[in-house]
């Protein structure tokens, strides 16, 4: 199955994918601004099921958390969702340095 | 070397640089004494050869040639060629580790950026069992060598190496051509190999 797989060689039409790539770099971009501004003003419990940088305590028991709980103080009738966790690999996206290999 | 002879008489033989068996085999040892090859096959030989002996850590590694066919057919001077190659390897490099540590890092981010940016999607793969994205495997290895025709290729990998707006655009590129299966994807029920073979196409 997999060799079949690999030998289906159908292409892709470039200029739709590479317009649509810089479209999703460009909302990416505004999703992590968005988040670090929320984090900022006031570092709220994680989403649910997101990954956590290893080693990082996350306020309050963020594997409790629920949109209900904190974020909800304060805010009225609208319950605010969890503000997302931006990865390190996730950050990485935004830098233009080469990443080599460490090497052996 | 059996490997890397392999590699480059089945790299690009659509190719018209590449296409031809007007030169005998050199080497009458070698698993291909009678095919024939040619002079811009024996270039490739060559090179990879030496970049076999240059890259004193990992050496050649399958999937290299495709690297350096559209780099040699374009430059058609081996020493350019050569040098270019060791260029694009510095960043390439990580793909091709042993320990597929530069791949994994690669698919976890992948990973981590359509959980953030399509949670929907995300859901459904994981439903599915396809959140590894070892469909994404090739697509990464070889910087979509196989997905693009040739000369898209070319003009791909230009606006990779511009590291314009990242120096990992080209992941951006696979989360885009996975966005443009989304719905097909979420509206039937894929197994792993299926939705594979459905991005191939």
């Amino acid at each position: 199955m997999l060799k079949y797989i690999n030998e289906l060689s159908t292409s892709i039409d470039l200029n739709s994918t590479r317009v649509r790539a810089e479209g999703l770099f460009k909302k990416f971009q505004r999703v992590v601004e968005e988040a670090d501004r929320k984090n900022a003003k006031s570092p709220g419990p994680v989403s649910p099921g997101l990954r956590h940088r290893r080693g990082e305590s996350s306020s309050g028991d963020s594997s409790q958390a629920t949109a209900t709980g904190s974020a909800a103080k304060g805010k009225g009738k609208a319950i605010e969702p969890a503000t997302p966790h931006i990865s390190d690999e996730l950050r990485k996206l935004l830098s233009k340095e080469i990443i080599r290999s460490q090497g052996n | 070397m059996n490997c890397l002879e392999k590699d480059v008489h089945r790299t690009d033989r659509n190719i018209p640089i590449f296409a031809g068996e007007d030169t005998p085999h050199p080497d009458p040892d070698s698993p291909f004494s009678d095919v024939g090859t040619n002079v811009h096959l024996e270039q490739m030989k060559d090179m990879l050869i030496t970049y076999n002996e240059y890259n004193t850590t990992l050496g050649y590694v399958q999937g290299m040639s495709d690297l350096l066919a559209p780099i040699y057919a374009v430059l058609q001077d081996d020493a350019l060629a050569f040098w270019a190659f060791v260029g694009f390897m510095e960043r390439m490099e990580r793909n091709f580790l042993r320990d597929q540590s530069g791949m994994r890092a690669q698919l976890v981010t992948l990973d981590h950026l359509v959980q953030l940016m399509d949670p929907k999607l995300y859901l459904h793969l994981q439903k599915a069992d396809s959140t590894n994205f070892f469909f994404f495997f090739r697509m990464l290895l070889v910087w979509f060598k196989r997905e693009f025709d040739w000369d898209d290729v070319l003009r791909l990998w230009e606006t990779l190496w511009t590291n314009y707006l990242s120096s990992q655009f080209h992941l951006f590129i696979a989360f885009a051509i996975l966005e443009r299966h989304r719905e097909v994807i979420m509206d039937r029920k894929f197994c792993p190999d299926v939705l594979q073979v459905h991005i191939s196409n």
